[in-house]
């Protein structure tokens, strides 16, 4: 026992001391498969006669009902999904920082505006309000990921104008409002540096959330329309064929699994070497 | 004691606010989306066919029907009065009162709830101090690669992995429905695993934070038991903010049910909101929307409330 145990004992601690280590490999290989994508079989190429084959050597993940290549479907949402997130995570950290600078600055009527809507918007399940937009809105890619920017800019606000109020009292902001700079400059020269820190954090963790909401819309039917690779779509697909062809349901869960996990180890990692101080677990 | 008070109130009017602009955002979301309300109705609703089309005259009966000539602020404030006083219009697929549905579906979300909350916090807080003790060993990191993968685990596939195996492979339990115990387990599961993930992290943090602490230190100091220590001394200051984070979840598990409930086919408010979205049968999906929103408000009042009481150094008011 003692051996053995010694083993998996060191390699456990080394394993999870490094765990942002982890997250980045994950990372770069999910990048590689992005990039390698074009080598893949055809996502979309449906071949009737070969559905619902089981892994193998041919077919590394099995085909679907309509014998599309699981794998190759995989990668290529890998690129759906990774860009979408990316694109929701930039909007929603650009519209909500650039609300809680000017928010935070100015205070007054527009502050007590934002605070509202922040705390209406906090004080409600996120998923249940993206639901009722892409309801309204209609299913689609488009119209999830604009549902989930719509939701996602409220934290980045929030903390952004906590650190402004704060920032805005320092001296150096009064000495440079005495030497005449104009408010945009103030704002992005002199502001904006000291209260990026904790949204970048935030950034890093909402990633693995957008992939996870923008699979659940999927999953519910409202996201991505087939025939585009999306692995909520994917699972929602394999769904009906559970009893059938597991490997339609267990291997994009299994992609989707990896890119959080990864996700949240590196939001993990940036946070204590970003603002150490800081004690938020995760994001939500 | 006033004070107390009128932070209650404080938070009760917020929650009020809370609810009606929900319930604006949505109505207004719903009747400025694309395409007409009465057209997707004779579509999706009566006649069952995406390529219909509806006459004038059709379409004129199904607005007088369903009151839709007034334009859609004089609709809201028709129906807001009317939600004030109980009545939250009828579903436009079944006719009934939205109101009633939700209430028959109440009681299994509730169900499924209260279960997923009571088996979280028992998978949760025997992990968290386990791991705390245990700080730095392989039963630490074990624990905390438990909850760094369950917090990564879209709780929609994990259902389909327990489906698999435990319905489809050993066959030992349904795949969906609800109505008896074998029912609620797999459902109760998958919503249990995902909060205890955070649970477990939320246990060990605050135990930690507490057993570093002087009295503990004192404690320690004068030879007491280390296991009284731990279960008599820490563990029940480290629970306040586990209590917190459980309570939030608890409102948040409104969410995480639309889907577990449409994977398992479980008859609960959440099924009910996703059918309702599929449909566009609107008054329900507003019925339950604000439904949710109020629910929702309220825990999180309870939990701030109870925070406040378990923990006598918070002070009301901020």
């Amino acid at each position: 026992m003692g051996i053995d145990a010694n083993i998996s004992f060191n390699f456990m601690r080394r394993y999870l001391k490094n765990n942002t280590i982890f997250g980045l490999a994950i990372l770069l290989f999910l990048i590689a498969t992005v990039i390698l994508s074009p080598l893949t079989a055809d996502p979309t190429k449906i071949d009737l006669q070969n559905n619902l084959q089981p892994p193998s050597l041919k077919h590394m993940f099995g085909t679907d009902n309509l014998g599309r290549d699981v794998f190759a479907r995989i990668v290529h949402a890998a690129k759906v999904d990774l860009t979408i997130s990316l694109v929701i995570v930039g909007l929603s950290a650009v519209i909500g920082i650039a609300i809680g600078l000017i928010s935070g600055y100015y205070g007054g009527i527009i502050d007590k505006i934002t605070v509202c809507l922040i705390d209406i918007f906090l004080a409600l399940p996120e998923l249940i309000l993206a639901l009722v937009i892409v309801g309204a809105l209609g299913p689609g890619l488009l119209n999830s990921a604009l549902a989930l920017v719509a939701l996602g800019w409220v934290r980045y606000a929030r903390i952004v104008r906590g650190s402004v109020m704060s920032v805005k009292e320092r001296q150096f902001i009064e000495v440079s409002k005495a030497v005449g700079i104009d408010d945009f400059n103030l704002i992005v020269k002199h502001i904006l540096p000291n209260v990026v820190t904790p949204a970048i954090t935030l950034a890093m963790l909402h990633l693995g959330h957008a992939v996870l909401s923008l699979a659940s819309l999927g999953f519910l039917g409202l996201g991505a329309q087939p025939p585009t690779p999306e692995w909520g779509t994917m699972l929602n697909e394999g769904r009906v064929y559970l009893r059938e062809a597991w490997w339609m349901s267990v291997f994009p869960g299994l992609a989707i699994m990896l890119t959080v996990l990864s996700f949240t180890l590196l939001g993990d990692g940036l946070r204590d070497v970003l603002d150490p101080k800081s004690r938020r677990l995760v994001y939500g | 004691m006033s004070n107390t008070i009128e932070y209650v109130l404080k938070r009760l009017l917020m929650a009020i606010l809370v609810v009606i602009a929900t319930s604006a955002l949505t109505f207004y979301l719903l009747s400025a989306s694309p395409g007409d309300t009465a057209e997707i109705i004779i579509k999706k609703v009566l006649v069952g066919e995406e390529e219909y089309n509806p006459t004038k005259s059709e379409i004129q009966t199904v607005k007088d029907v369903f009151g839709l000539n007034d334009p859609a602020i004089i609709c809201y404030l028709k129906w807001l009065w009317k939600a004030v006083h109980g009545d939250f219009g009828n579903s436009y697929v079944s006719g009934l009162p939205v109101f009633n549905e939700i209430l028959v579906r109440l009681p299994a979300t509730a169900l499924l709830a209260i279960s997923s909350t009571i088996l979280s916090i028992m998978i949760a807080i025997p992990l968290g101090v386990l791991s705390a003790a245990k700080q730095n060993t392989v039963v630490d990191y074990a624990c905390l690669a438990y909850s760094a993968f369950f917090i990564a685990i879209p709780n929609f596939w994990f259902a389909l992995i327990l489906i698999l195996i435990f319905s489809l492979y050993l066959g030992i339990l349904p795949v969906a429905g609800f109505g008896s115990f074998a029912h609620l387990i797999l459902p109760s599961i998958t919503l249990a695993t995902s909060m205890s993930a955070i649970t477990t992290r939320l246990t060990r943090s605050s135990l930690l934070e507490v057993l570093s602490q002087d009295f503990i230190v004192t404690a320690r100091a004068k030879g007491l038991n280390e296991n009284i220590i731990l279960y008599k001394h820490a563990l029940r200051n480290a629970l306040i903010p586990v209590i917190t984070i459980v309570g939030i979840q608890m409102g948040h598990l409104l969410s995480g049910t639309v889907i577990v409930e449409t994977v398992f086919g479980w008859p609960g408010i959440g099924k009910l909101l996703a059918d309702s979205i599929e449909v566009r049968d609107i008054p329900m999906i507003q019925g339950c929307v604000v439904f949710i929103a109020a629910m929702f408000s309220i825990v999180n009042l309870l939990v701030d409330l109870s925070y406040r009481f378990l923990d006598p150094r918070v002070k009301y008011g901020d």
